[in-house]
């Protein structure tokens, strides 16, 4: 039954990683018109690996990936959890309105990079209305000053993929037990003890699902970075996926990049061992075994417990 | 200890009247049962004297002081609920804590006070071994004693208890309701029971409101209710074997039953002075009615049996005259049999005439 | 005071996140007239027209474009290419998930493990793992072909079928197919004809899911196709940054025809969509 599966993935990842690591002992390039696996030719060994281990430019690429994955992950969850919260109280047209922002996550993130690219022009609507609100002509060079580029393309991000963390904490915030939440009303709790003793650690499990899977996505990011400022200006927005593109496409050195990504790609597998385990446990129990509700089911322990009263008794 | 009135106290939602104009007296330190079948308002009532719903009119008081403004965490209200809304994802203790933690500014209480207190209320319902253990794994006897704890460690003026031993087992069920009638009687605390129990409600409670699609029915001891309904509903609601209802018709001081006669002697003049001629129902307890043989004259009527229901230190036998079903109670040395015909007899004092247009009690 | 408070919030909300739309499609509908600058923050067009999209499709007759011949402008074959390479990538990864995810949710193949390194799939930035794939493409003659951008949209959203109908799979009892074995079906026909049927919407979901996902591909594209195959989202930057890109009005066109699809179908699976981008953890 999963043959067909596996001989697919085999294709796309097992044979690419054995060629990745083939070639990654070489300074090959396709354009050298020798094919691929001529590339013996080239051999050299480790130096693309000590190359990379040493290279500025691969680290600083690290970092940045490192910067945007959490400062957006961050940004996405602060300001997805209070508009989940500000929806949480059911009112008429809350549907619509939550079909209103979904919106952003529906659109094609390069066509996204594409709105965005236009939209921060020195000439364009952004700082169009920060001209509004300040004082004198505002005219920010958002994808071509080294320290704002960066930040348009998080905003970017942030923009589009806010909307999925609202959404995923909205199904979690009217999924909790009403009845405790009252409870704990008449015991005189106000929203400040409500919130910190009663809403956040019953969303835990919730909150880190969202912050692994957005955070495994930011990772990756590449369509609206490249496409808003090519990893420029410079490598001011450079982030690992931008760099591979650049190492093959522009620089042409694929041998190298394949040492590269190999690098890449062991680092995330240890990665992926520990960020894997909440979303496993999570895909095979429900939210209400998460979140320790059911006091009408009687599971096990309850069980033994029952007959450990009995027998003291 | 307060005492809880409630004046024209109404909740509509739209169209539907959840509780309808009540007025009720709730004196201070007496244990009051609310009562009523599902959708009878009993638990919307609950959740207005505790301030989680607002009144559509009306008004809540305790001890003379309006509730309308004072929100619920400041009311002082000990709440149970019927699944306990234990907080799953903390300790016992923690759950016991949580009214004194949540407050401690406001009541100025050290962290050491809470922990002392803890631990007495944790004594009091049972739990002292239990205060680590996570709330999610207690059973559900436990999860009670927590409930009832959180509530009582806040020294609440008034208890609220929504159906709180619905779920427990029999056995458990009989005991917590002797414990909660010792605690209430012993600490004098103001107690309203919701239950839907009667047997629950007439075992428990000195005063019982009974309730029915929003409206107070009755309102008065369990003896009250038992013996002087006031309307039809309370009539068939309350008592654990069913009531006996019969058509009848006002005659010359008396009581046409069937083929037999019922007389009135002094309560004629209720039925005398009634502008309408509209048709009677009269109510006669089971265990009121006297069973004699067939020929004997003192019977009122005669009727057949079809079934014994033979429950223990009594016989519920159920019998058949003219189309309506009847019951009685017999010792089981007297057990007819079935297809044997019995006279009963209707003693004045112990049948209840209703008027089936008002459905309220001729008197 | 509370209530005007959290309206206002939402409002704020509501407004900036819609504006980036709102510009889109307002450019789209603007004549060449009012295109410039793009500066202007609030404005409603004054002449809406529906030219632009025309154009872009390569309907209209004559051009008023200083760059090119309305042949040139036209996206109908990146729209095309789009439609068929996601379609076509969305049935491989369907065909081929189903079955895995089945095999995965009933008789545990491939061991408890697999789940978790299908997972782990999904972590690879695709820009490393499309660079050995360039070059065996180019060997296997499969670069910049249809047959080439269907196996690789099937091979990278195989994953995300996996995980959902995994997840669809687990909701069904296993009664049910029990049941039907019972009435004489192999276990291939439990499958078809009792379990299957019960996931008709899961299925569909997850198709719509997915296709969203590969027409939404930007980066294979890029890589793998030029010119014949390209796709709508790269020929969108491709007249960004080219010769044309003052062309604002045509190219906001191009941008709301990319954002209809994915909108209408992501709207029609809402019910799944928190169970589809987390893979199948959360269950609403």
């Amino acid at each position: 039954m999963i043959l067909p599966g596996q001989l697919l993935m085999a294709f796309i990842v097992l044979f690419p990683a054995l060629v990745a690591i083939y070639i990654g002992f070489t300074e090959w390039s396709p354009t050298g018109g020798d094919s691929f696996w001529l590339a013996y030719k080239d051999w050299h060994w480790f130096d693309g690996y000590k190359e990379a281990l040493t290279s500025h430019e691969f680290w600083s690429a690290v970092w940045r990936t490192v910067l945007i994955t959490g400062v957006c992950t961050f940004v996405e969850l602060v300001l997805g959890f209070t508009l989940a919260m500000l929806l949480v109280k059911d009112f008429r047209g809350r549907g619509l309105v939550m079909v209103y922002f979904l919106l952003p996550m529906m659109v094609v993130p390069a066509v996204s990079g594409f709105i965005f690219q236009k939209l921060f022009q020195v000439d364009g609507p952004i700082n169009g209305m920060l001209s509004l609100l300040w004082p004198g002509d505002v005219a920010l060079n958002w994808l071509s000053d080294p320290s704002l580029a960066i930040w348009g393309v998080m905003i970017a991000d942030i923009w589009q993929w806010t909307p999925l963390m609202f959404l995923i904490f909205l199904s979690g915030l009217v999924a909790l037990p009403e009845d405790q939440m009252n409870a704990a009303r008449i015991l005189g709790a106000g929203f400040g003890p409500q919130f910190t003793r009663l809403i956040i650690p019953m969303m835990r499990p919730i909150l880190l699902i969202a912050v692994i899977i957005r955070a495994m996505e930011v990772f990756k990011l590449f369509d609206p970075i490249y496409i808003m400022t090519q990893g420029g200006p410079g490598t001011a927005t450079q982030n690992l996926s931008v760099y591979f593109y650049r190492l093959t496409n522009v620089s042409g050195r694929w041998g190298y990049a394949c040492a590269v990504a190999l690098l890449v790609l062991i680092a995330l597998s240890i990665l992926a061992a520990q960020a894997i385990k909440p979303i496993e446990r999570a895909q095979n129990e429900s939210m209400e075994e998460l979140m320790g509700a059911g006091t009408d089911e009687a599971p096990v322990q309850r069980i033994e417990d029952a007959i450990d009263e009995g027998a003291r008794a | 200890m307060s005492s809880i009135t409630l004046k024209s106290l109404s909740k509509h939602f739209g169209t539907l009247r959840a509780v309808d104009n009540l007025d009720l007296d709730v004196p201070h330190g007496s244990f009051t049962a609310l009562l009523g079948p599902s959708g009878c308002g009993k638990t919307t009532t609950m959740n207005m004297i505790s301030g989680l719903e607002q009144p559509t009119t009306g008004e809540v008081y305790f001890d003379e002081r309006a509730m309308s403004g004072v929100e619920t965490g400041r009311r002082n209200v000990g709440f149970v609920f019927q699944n306990y809304a234990i907080f799953t994802h903390m300790t016992v203790a923690e759950n016991l804590g949580f009214g004194l933690q949540s407050q401690r500014r406001r009541e100025r209480v050290s962290k050491e006070e809470i922990d002392r207190r803890v631990k007495e209320v944790a004594e009091t319902v049972g739990l002292s071994s239990a205060l680590d253990r996570g709330a999610a794994r207690l059973s559900v006897n436990d999860l009670q004693k927590v409930a009832l704890g959180r509530a009582m460690i806040m020294r609440p003026t008034i208890f609220l208890l929504d159906e709180p031993f619905s779920n427990l087992d029999s056995a458990f069920r009989a005991y917590m309701r002797a414990e909660l009638k010792r605690i209430q009687h012993d600490v004098g605390q103001t107690m309203v029971y919701v239950t839907h129990d009667q047997v629950e409600a007439m075992g428990m409670a000195d005063r019982i409101a009974v309730m029915d699609r929003g409206e107070l029915q009755q309102y008065g001891s369990p003896d009250d209710l038992y013996e002087r309904p006031a309307n039809t509903f309370v009539a068939r609601f309350i008592g654990s074997v069913l009531n006996n209802f019969l058509p009848v018709r006002y005659a010359d001081g008396g009581l046409a039953v069937g083929e037999g006669r019922v007389e009135l002697g002094d309560r004629r003049a209720a039925f005398e002075s009634r502008a309408t001629a509209s048709d009677l129902t009269a109510t006669i307890r089971p265990e009121r009615v006297r069973v004699v043989d067939p020929g004997d004259a003192s019977a009122t009527i005669r009727a057949v049996v079809t079934l014994v229901e033979p429950l223990g230190p009594k016989d519920v036998v159920h019998l058949e005259h003219d189309g309506t079903a009847l019951r009685v109670a017999l010792p089981p040395s007297e057990r007819p049999a079935i297809g044997a015909a019995l006279g009963l007899c209707f003693d004045p004092d112990q049948v209840h005439v209703f008027d089936d247009s008002t459905g309220l009690a001729v008197r | 005071m509370k209530k005007t408070l959290r309206i206002t919030a939402i409002a704020i909300y509501a407004v900036v996140f819609g504006f980036p739309l709102y510009w889109v499609t307002t450019m789209a509908i603007k004549p060449k007239a009012e295109e410039n600058p793009p500066g202007i923050t609030l404005w409603k067009p004054q002449d809406p027209t529906i030219k632009n999209f025309k154009d872009i499709l390569g309907l209209s007759k004559t051009s008023d474009s200083a760059f090119a011949t309305a042949k040139d402008y036209s996206a109908l074959t990146p729209l095309k290419n789009s439609f068929l390479a996601a379609g076509g990538g969305t049935l491989l990864a369907l065909a081929v998930g189903v079955f895995a995810a089945y095999g995965i949710a009933r008789f545990r193949a491939g061991g408890a493990q697999l789940p978790f390194q299908i997972l782990q799939l999904r972590m690879f930035p695709p820009a490393a793992v499309v660079i050995p794939l360039y070059f065996m493409f180019i060997y296997l003659k499969l670069w910049n072909t249809l047959p080439g951008l269907i196996l690789i949209y099937g091979a990278v959203t195989f994953p995300f079928v996996v995980w959902l109908m995994r997840s669809f799979f687990q909701d069904v009892p296993r009664e049910i197919s029990e049941a039907a074995i019972v009435d004489g079906c192999t276990q291939w026909g439990a499958f078809f004809k009792a379990v299957l049927p019960q996931v008709k919407g899961g299925l569909a979901a997850t198709g719509l899911f997915v296709f969203i996902l590969n027409w939404s591909d930007y980066l294979i594209v890029l890589v793998m196709t030029q010119d014949k195959w390209t796709t709508a989202p790269l020929f969108l930057s491709t007249l960004s940054g080219g010769a044309g890109g003052q062309e604002y009005g045509h190219q906001a066109a191009l941008a709301v025809l990319l954002i209809l699809p994915p909108a209408i179908l992501g709207l029609s699976i809402q019910k799944y969509l928190v169970r589809g981008l987390t893979f199948g953890a959360i269950k609403r």
